[in-house]
């Protein structure tokens, strides 16, 4: 009796810990798994070239299905993820920024914000993005627009993260150049994110 | 002890290999199942403009404009056609461990996509499952191209089994 009830333990430790940790290593708990979506990073944007492919491996099939289903194979579009600052600290609704960035050699590009589940904000703002259409280039060669949750009401373009909690930011190319393809760390402009304040505290 | 250690570790890489290789099914199959309440398979679901109440699939883009048919395929071919409108699109097919079989662009097809999927190696694309996902996106961040983009998908996109022709 003592050594089934052991048998028995031992088995369902086993199942939860498999469980469990594929849960975790796939990205389908809340924690971020180690590594996955890191493949490539560009300026604190995180990318991997297996998305949508036949030779990705099981946790980066799995972690697609869960954070990034139906996403196009590289050849067609290339996404790009990032939920920091510049400076490294977490995207918060009760933060404001600046997101400026260089064209990209790609025919389309456009950069979404996307809530803690990975929707888009439930707020009514009718502001989730910008893309290369709508995106202003200044003098400088750069678009830019403000992230923050109210519209700023001066004029520049603006991404609402009102509701958004914590989010991230997906950053798509689609149709992208060989060399922002195959070299990527020297080939592609990343978008800079500057934060201006957060509330509570004085804007800097 | 050895004994409960080797069939600690035993069922533990069963189980995580099993749940690994379950995921990515469990999220096309509940994607699938989702677009199966909107309509029948092997036809268009021309999906409205994306905003925060587009909640199927995660990460769905504010600036492109959807098209999605379920494909089931356990009867034989499927019949696919993508409208060319002048502007970006391209047709996508996803089978039912998530990926990424087929993309094409309007400007690679020349025109029109036009493609006959089978669940094996027949026709132009062999999908590797009976079932699977046929997804449009169509550039139209805005009210005029989302006009013009939903008037040429409703007019002249196809997906039919090929039997029904």
């Amino acid at each position: 009796m003592g050594a089934l009830i052991r048998w028995l333990a031992t088995l369902a430790l086993a199942l939860i810990a498999g469980v469990g940790s594929a849960l975790w290593l796939a990205g389908w708990t809340p924690l971020d798994p180690p590594g996955l979506f890191r493949s490539i990073e560009v300026n604190r944007w995180t990318s991997d070239p297996a998305i949508g492919s036949e030779t990705a491996d099981p946790y980066t099939r799995a972690y697609v299905a869960r954070r990034g289903l139906l996403g196009l194979r590289r050849e067609e579009a290339t996404y790009y993820l990032r939920a920091v600052d510049d400076e490294g600290a977490a995207l918060r609704a009760d933060c404001a920024y600046v997101i400026e960035g260089a064209v990209p050699d790609a025919r389309w590009w456009s950069v979404t914000l996307y809530a803690g589940d990975y929707f888009l904000a439930q707020n009514g703002d009718d502001a989730h993005s910008i893309d290369a259409s709508r995106a202003v280039i200044g003098a400088d060669g750069r678009w830019r627009a403000t992230l923050q949750a109210s519209d700023p009401g001066d004029g520049s373009f603006w991404i609402s993260s009102r509701n958004a909690g914590e989010f991230d930011l997906l950053y798509r190319l689609y149709n992208a150049s060989d060399a922002v393809l195959e070299t990527p760390e020297t080939a592609l402009v990343t978008p800079d994110i500057i934060r201006l304040g957060c509330r509570g505290e004085d804007a800097t | 002890m050895i004994r409960y250690l080797l069939g600690f570790l035993l069922v533990a890489v069963s189980a995580h290999t099993a749940t690994l290789w379950y995921l990515p099914r469990l999220a096309m199959n509940t994607a699938m199942s989702r677009l199966e309440a909107s309509g029948p398979a092997n036809q268009w679901i021309h999906v409205p403009p994306t905003d925060e109440t587009s909640r199927r699939v995660v990460r769905p883009s504010p600036d492109l404009l959807y098209s999605v048919c379920l494909l089931d395929l356990s009867d034989g071919p499927v019949r696919i056609r993508a409208a060319d409108w002048g502007d970006y699109m391209s047709l996508s097919l996803f089978a039912a461990n998530t990926d990424n079989v087929f993309a094409r662009n309007e400007t690679r097809a020349g025109g029109d996509i036009e493609i006959e999927v089978s669940a094996g190696q027949g026709g132009d694309v062999g999908l590797g499952s009976d079932r699977g996902i046929a997804l449009i996106r169509r550039l139209a961040p805005d009210d005029a191209r989302i006009a013009r983009a939903d008037t040429v998908r409703r007019e002249n996109d196809i997906c039919e089994a090929v039997s029904e022709r």
